[in-house]
């Protein structure tokens, strides 16, 4: 019964997958087993399925409900106390191995009690056993028996029992009949106080036996009132004379006035729809399960970006619920060219993560490329945005984050217009946007909302600062304890006498004022709104004039650390300013042991390292190198608009560079050629 | 895990570098911007004139009051510059740097005595600066030097830098010393005086600085006479350093004066040969500006135009040309014309190389052409006074 398959086979669809047969996959070696369940392997992520089916893997949970998942690693099985009992997996007793149920004991005792274990196991639920899974995880056991295990107690208590009871994996028999769904169901969503469970009866017609069906829904996420109106309503009005006609009402002839209805036959994915926020229905007569989708539920309306404010243009920003964003970007790309396709991540969120793009711009490699990374993530659980971008990332150990992060749907559309690919999840307000390069990160979207001269000019400042941001300090450190010659002698002068009075070597003084520099800003994060502003009094007060006045800093460093850190806030991208801002400090370090040359080795070094970065294939320096003149334009200064050409050059396939011709002031050229 | 490793083990190893390379605290550091070397009995007497920056400290609530001081001189005497040096350190509380010092000013009896052991040290010596100026104090160098009230700047060596970089003293370095080897030791270097003030000054002691005259100097030994403040003038318009200068001379028309402001703006230096000699030309461009006209001279009529740029030409040309015999006849060739000499003429040069110094002296000719451009005439072609006032109406005669 276990199709135990060994290699690293992913499978996405893991809840979908309560085939009988077990579909066992074997990630690094483990069982698979599992009754229905599809024991994963790999990452331990759901041994689900009924029987649990040891995983092992990584040592994560072997099962998500039920199952015991034995991880190699000697971990917990569960967290439902599975673990307890089936902990013992490891070692060759297999009793937990599998899980099913869970009375096992996990006892180290080594008796294989396991025809013992796996009678008891045998609870209505669980009617297959897996012997042969049994088997195969005892072999499967017997490679981890290495592992660590935890230790098993042989004692549990009663909770714990009926939690193993609980956890394990009930198997959806479909069937015509109310009770039996309703009574799968009600086990499925045991305890959960907030699934409501609707009991209706539908006319039948005069001394026929009324129809029995059934709303689930879950309270708080699913429009009721709609579904009152005009779900409710018709059935409870009409009388249906025959289940036919009751089927062909619903389901065939799509009677109901709402639209976006669907039906699935299987249990599991009626449980996902009522998650999800849809109410589902179903009556006596027909298997099939109909989802009403009116989810409704609160969220945050739109409001101005808080971390990227503009002077001029607008000012949405995302907010939590996917929908709205996908709305937000399709307001301002009316393509039918822009696709959005669908991911869910994670096994316990089913979080929807949508990549879009727009067809024909985008480089179909790269398409590819980002769907191919998103098929490898099994997480347990996807809730940040950065979880992914972790994982899509060609360079995770990097301190340069190789995507752009963005909660306004303008730099959305604007990114897509340009081909790259934009990630939008559930749950998060922040888009994330592929392939970025530095350049990218260093423009703000008000750039393109002003006069390109002056644009020009911010820009090149910006860029200036973001070198002093990164080099100050250190440039400092180095030329007056290395190489005083080369300050003129006034400002010789007026820098040794501030510093008479200090007790630090440069070097020190430079990294107390840095770090609590850091410390304030971090403080400044998290205090509450209204001492903020005293806060920041004290610290200017304290930090800045007393210190100096106390003779534990020097004025000149003071003004170093203070120009220092109003330079790391010109830079747009918050990610990119806080990895130069943890650069400062080795470069700081470089330049008081090794002077200018010092700094020159570390900016080879950080220099080095953005050359060979690559996001998403594409080299983190573009178009600076490989140098590509067309593109220059975009990052130094801003070309007028009717000068820009339509993408970049990274974007475009070969073909595509050719057709770039438009030329938005042809109307100029025309007057010109009249007079 | 490896590269991690790698990594820590190349950062723990930058960690021994801790205080090693040459890596000074600002503070522990004395740095030395003006040196002045003397003659005693004793031997040299070296000076370091060092500013006290722990007397200037800001941030402080009682700094840099008067009683404190600013600049502080170190002084001793030994029988070479070295070991001056190395007494001087031994009074010192920082170690010495000499990156920051620009300019040494020597003592009569010091120039006397020959200061080419002080080039030597000055252009040897990895940590001084080539571009070093060079001062002369016609006296006892360290008494004037460090009894001088410095009013005009923060510190005497900005006035001296601000001399230099103003052009309003000669500018004469340690390269220009050693630029040529046949001439090499000569030059002529400016000379600090010191003048005293009779008012608000400490009692006797107290003097300001400024400018005044010129020394020569031939193979490292002062050599009389001393150049006055005007030959001074012409001397460093031949060296292309005269920027700007006020002069008066007399008009054609009836020899009053007339005041006059003059930016040099070019001066070429070439050498030919007329007939059989060989002659070194100076020639120098100027724009003049006229300030005061207290002739009868009228600037709009071109022909007294002319003659009065002529009358100027005349003058500067006079000017130079004696100063230039002067410089001559004491045989020391401070402009170093023996580098046109060798580019142009090689093979004479060969010849002559042995005693350039005695053919400078007696067989070189120096020609000095001056053309002068009237550029403005002043506020009006006619004098102001003459015309608009009422002392002695006259309505402006023609001559």
């Amino acid at each position: 019964m276990n199709n135990g398959k060994s290699g690293n086979e992913p499978n996405n669809k893991l809840h979908k997958d309560n085939g009988l047969s077990g579909s066992g996959q074997g990630g690094k070696g483990q069982i698979g087993s599992g009754l229905s369940g599809s024991g994963q392997g790999g990452k331990g992520q759901i041994g689900s399925g009924m029987s649990g089916s040891g995983q092992g893997g990584n040592g994560q949970n072997g099962s998500g409900m039920r199952g015991n998942g034995q991880s190699g690693n000697g971990q917990n099985g569960s967290g439902y106390g599975s673990s307890q009992l089936s902990r013992s997996g490891q070692s060759g007793n297999n009793q937990n191995g599998s899980g099913d149920g869970g009375s096992v004991q996990g006892s180290k005792s080594a008796q294989p009690s396991s025809d013992q274990s796996l009678e008891q196991k045998q609870q209505d639920d669980g009617k297959q056993q897996q012997q042969g899974g049994k088997e195969q995880q005892q072999q499967g056991a017997k490679k981890q028996q290495g592992a660590q295990g935890t230790d098993q107690n042989s004692h549990h208590s009663d909770y714990e029992q009926n939690a193993e009871v609980a956890i394990k994996e009930i198997p959806y028999v479909s069937s015509t009949e109310v009770a039996p769904r309703l009574d799968w169901m009600r086990k499925q969503f045991d305890r959960c106080s907030d699934i409501v469970f609707h009991n209706m009866s539908l006319h039948a017609g005069i001394g026929n036996k009324d129809y029995e069906a059934m709303l689930i829904y879950t309270n708080g996420m699913f429009d009721i009132d709609q579904a009152e109106h005009y779900v409710l309503q018709p059935l409870l009005q009409r009388t249906f004379y025959s289940r036919q006609e009751l089927s062909q009402y619903l389901y065939t002839l799509n009677r109901l006035p709402i639209t976006e209805v669907r039906w699935v036959k299987e249990g599991a994915e009626a449980r996902k729809g009522i998650l999800q926020g849809h109410g589902i229905v179903f009556f006596e007569g027909d298997e099939r399960f109909l989802i009403l989708p009116f989810s409704k539920f609160e969220k945050r309306g739109i409001e101005e970006a808080p971390n990227e404010t503009v002077i001029r243009g607008p000012r949405e920003a995302f907010v939590e619920d996917l929908q709205t964003n996908l709305s937000l970007v399709r307001r301002r790309i009316k393509s039918h060219h822009l696709k959005m396709e669908q991911f869910e991540l994670g096994t316990y969120t089913s979080t929807r993560v949508i990549v879009s793009y727009l067809e024909g711009v985008c480089k179909p490699s790269l398409i590819d490329e980002v769907k191919r990374r998103i098929h490898y993530i099994q997480s347990d659980g996807v809730l940040a945005a950065t979880q992914i971008e972790e994982d899509l990332a060609d360079n995770p150990t990097s301190l340069f984050t190789q995507m752009q992060h963005t909660e306004r749907p303008d730099v959305v559309s604007a990114a897509l217009l340009e081909g790259r690919i934009a990630i939008m999840m559930d749950n998060s307000p922040d888009a994330m946007l592929a392939p970025a390069t530095l350049f990218m990160k260093m423009q703000s979207l008000e750039d393109y909302n002003q006069n390109f001269i002056a644009t020009s000019f911010i820009r090149i400042i910006r860029f200036l600062f973001m070198l002093i941001s990164l080099m100050l300090p250190s440039f400092y450190i180095a030329v007056t304890t290395f190489h005083a010659e080369i300050l003129p002698f006034n400002l010789l002068i007026s820098v040794a006498s501030a510093r008479e009075i200090v007790p630090f070597p440069a070097l020190l003084e430079a990294f107390i004022m840095e770090i609590s520099f850091e410390a304030l800003r971090e403080a400044s994060v998290r205090i509450p709104k209204y001492i903020g502003q005293t806060v920041s009094i004290i610290g200017a007060l304290i930090i800045g004039t007393a210190a100096v006045e106390a003779g534990i800093v020097s004025s000149a460093m003071v003004i170093i650390v203070s120009v220092t850190g109003v330079a790391s806030f010109i830079i747009p991208g918050f990610d990119l300013s806080l990895s130069l801002r943890l650069l400062r400090f080795p470069l700081m370090l470089l330049a008081g042991f090794l002077g200018i040359f010092g700094i020159a080795c570390g900016v080879i070094l950080i220099y080095t390292h953005l050359l060979n970065l690559k996001s998403m294939g594409v080299p983190f320096l573009s178009p600076w190198t490989p140098s590509s003149f067309r593109s220059m334009e975009d990052i130094f200064i801003r070309s007028p608009w009717w000068k820009l050409k339509n993408t970049p050059t990274f974007a475009l396939s070969g073909k595509q560079e050719q057709e770039q011709h438009s030329d938005n002031r042809g109307w100029a050229k025309q007057e010109e050629e009249q007079t | 895990m490896r590269k991690v490793r790698l990594l820590l083990l190349a950062i723990l190893f930058s960690f021994l570098l801790t205080g090693c390379w040459s890596s000074e605290e600002l503070n522990d550091v004395a740095f030395v911007s003006l040196i002045i070397v003397d003659k005693t009995d004793d031997g040299v007497e070296v000076t370091l004139g060092i500013p006290l920056t722990n007397n200037l400290a800001v941030g402080d609530a009682a700094g840099g009051q008067s009683g404190n001081q600013k600049f502080g001189y170190f002084s001793r005497t030994a029988e070479t510059i070295e070991d001056a040096l190395q007494k001087i350190q031994g009074d010192l509380s920082r170690k010495a740097n000499f990156g920051q010092n620009r300019n040494i000013i020597v003592g009569r009896a010091y120039a006397e005595e020959g200061i080419m052991p002080l080039i030597e040290y000055s252009a040897n010596n990895p940590y001084m600066r080539l571009n070093t100026n060079l001062f002369m104090v016609d006296g006892y160098a360290k008494d004037e030097v460090s009894k001088a009230t410095v009013v005009s700047e923060r510190f005497i060596v900005t006035i001296l830098n601000k001399y230099v970089e103003q052009w309003t003293s000669l500018q004469t370095t340690v390269r220009d010393f050693l630029i040529s080897k046949t001439s090499g030791g000569d030059a002529v270097i400016p000379i600090i005086k010191f003048s005293q003030i009779s008012e608000g000054a400490m009692v006797g002691t107290a003097s300001t600085v400024g400018t005044g005259g010129s020394a020569i100097f031939r193979e490292g030994k002062l050599v009389e006479p001393i150049l006055t403040p005007e030959q001074t003038t012409a001397a460093k318009s031949i060296r292309n350093q005269l920027r700007q200068y006020y002069f008066s001379t007399l008009s054609p028309v009836d020899e009053k004066p007339v005041g006059f402001y003059s930016t040099i703006v070019d001066v070429k230096t070439s050498i030919t040969k007329k007939d059989n000699k060989y002659t070194m030309i100076v020639k120098s461009v100027s724009e003049v500006v006229i300030l005061a006209n207290n002739s009868e001279i009228d600037f709009s009529r071109y022909d007294h135009s002319r003659k009065m740029e002529q009358r100027i030409e005349e003058y500067i040309d006079k000017l130079t040309s004696d100063t230039m015999k002067v410089i001559q006849q004491t045989g020391a060739d401070v402009f170093h014309f023996d580098r046109y000499f060798c580019i142009k003429y090689p093979r004479e040069w060969k010849k002559v190389e042995g005693d350039w110094r005695e053919f400078y002296r007696d067989q070189l000719e120096v020609d000095i052409q001056s053309v002068v451009n009237l550029r403005r005439k002043g506020s009006t072609v006619r004098s102001f006074n003459k015309h608009f006032s009422n002392y002695e109406k006259e309505s402006g005669s023609e001559q």
